[in-house]
């Protein structure tokens, strides 16, 4: 049926089927929806086409950024002694909108992916032994999320930064909120006991 | 129908926006089994689906389609090793691969247990670089191209003294059949082979650590390499990072 369909559509179908996530009958769905809306064909295409020019990596943090500096690296009533090491700007954004951290982060885009030819070497750590000096960081903080590539990843930062004047630290790493202990394997007890909580000290406080 | 088995996963790809496909390397060869909802909610898989994480995978046979779907999973061996060393997580990668670029049948009870106290050896003791050596022989065994050590490959004659091993022959050559690329091995070089080859158990790697510090056994590790990527006739994407950290201290 598509073969009667004009070339500009067929072209359009075949464009956003490789888009990841996006198998031929979703692209073929988006595709005829966006026949009959003008407008939003017309904002989109212009988005499209200044977005490459656009949107740029900070300089600094490596976060996605229209500047030269990203509003993050520009906002001087941040904590210039700490730096928080994440994985992608979405995971920038999520910790962001937590509100819960008031320092500079540092955007690494990959994590050591071996088999897809991504090694030590490719993680651009120069950029962040810079950063680090530039800025007299006091802590970097690794947020990177704690699967088998992320912890790697981090083990490999911490040994890199051994041998600088910082204290590297990890995100906690144990029982989710909310989950019951019966439900957690072996490897999230075995951290959970590890980062243990100190409630009250050893001595008796009467 | 439902049924379990023991596995490895090997690899992940991800499908669709929710879905992962994975590869497991069982008892009974490779399979593919769709993990469904596992790259959102990943609370049935966590920490499962990694490379070389050993589970006891429960499967389904699905009414319509050949997929497998893997319903859920148990953790029989989760190493730890490979996310606090470098060369290890490198290592595991490499082995993931390769047994994922492989191709190969069944495996009997001793193949598949050498493989699962492999993998447990090597992430509870701090690393040896002959772990890969150890790693490429076995799998040549297992794969069925392991080199003819006993006999000319050419003329079946049986050599003595004099040791000429051709790569891309398969094993050792006489002195009559020998060519330019063979290259001369010493009997303790030839020993060495045979031995690695026999090896069954993770734990008689011991002996022969002391042979490799030799610069015989060294050129073992090399010659072993070279004759491993031959034959499987790739490269795979990983090695160059974990020859980049083998030789090099310990991270861990
Ligand atoms: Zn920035
Ligand atoms: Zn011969």
């Amino acid at each position: 049926m598509e073969n009667f369909y004009p070339p500009t559509l067929k072209k359009l179908i075949k464009a956003l089927s490789s888009l990841p996530g996006l198998g031929e009958k979703s692209a073929h769905r988006l595709a005829l929806f966006l026949i009959s809306k003008v407008s939003l064909c017309e904002s989109l295409g212009d988005l499209l086409k200044e977005l490459p020019q656009r949107v740029k990596l900070c300089r600094i943090c490596r976060n996605f950024s229209e500047d030269d500096l990203c509003s993050i690296c520009q906002d001087i009533s941040r904590d210039p002694s700490q730096l928080c090491v994440v994985e992608n700007p979405m995971n920038l954004l999520q910790i962001e909108s937590a509100g819960i951290y008031k320092g500079y982060y540092y955007v690494l885009h990959y994590l050591l992916a071996p088999k897809e030819g991504f090694g030590h070497r490719e993680l651009g750590i120069d950029d962040l032994i810079d950063l680090i000096k530039e800025r007299s960081v006091r802590e970097v903080i690794l947020a990177l999320s704690p699967t088998l590539a992320g912890e790697a990843t981090s083990s490999y930062l911490a040994t890199t930064l051994e041998n600088y004047p910082v204290k590297v630290t990890k995100l906690a790493c144990g029982l989710p909120m909310g989950m019951e202990i019966q439900f957690a394997d072996y490897i999230t007890l075995k951290r959970a006991f590890m980062g243990r909580e100190v409630l009250k000290g050893g001595s008796y406080n009467g | 129908m439902l049924f379990s088995l023991p596995a490895f996963v090997l690899d992940k790809i991800k499908v669709k926006e929710i879905d992962y496909l994975i590869e497991l390397l069982t008892p009974r060869g490779k399979i593919k089994a769709l993990a469904k909802g596992a790259q959102k909610s990943r609370r049935r898989f966590v920490n499962l689906l990694d490379d070389l994480t050993f589970i006891r995978a429960h499967l389904r046979k699905p009414q319509r389609g050949r997929t497998l779907i893997l319903e859920g999973a148990d953790a029989l061996y989760i190493p730890e090793s490979p996310r606090y060393v470098l060369k290890k997580f490198y290592f595991f990668s490499y082995v993931a691969e390769v047994l994922s670029y492989t191709s190969f049948g069944p495996l009997n009870r001793e193949q598949f247990g050498f493989l699962v106290e492999f993998i447990k050896e090597i992430d509870r003791n701090p690393w040896e670089d002959i772990y890969k050596c150890l790693f490429e022989t076995r799998w040549s065994v297992i794969s069925g191209f392991a080199p003819l050590l006993d006999e000319c490959v050419k003329c079946q004659e049986r050599p003595r003294r004099l040791f000429y091993f051709s790569i891309s022959a398969g094993g050792i050559l006489c002195v009559n059949c020998k060519d330019d690329q063979s290259i001369r091995l010493s009997s303790f070089q030839i020993d060495l082979l045979k031995k690695m080859a026999k090896i069954e158990f993770p734990e008689e790697m011991s002996e022969l650590k002391e042979s490799f510090s030799r610069e015989e056994g060294l050129q073992i590790k090399s010659l072993v390499e070279a004759f491993f990527l031959y034959h499987i006739d790739w490269e795979p994407r990983s090695l160059p990072f974990l020859k980049s950290e083998v030789g090099s201290p310990d991270n861990g």
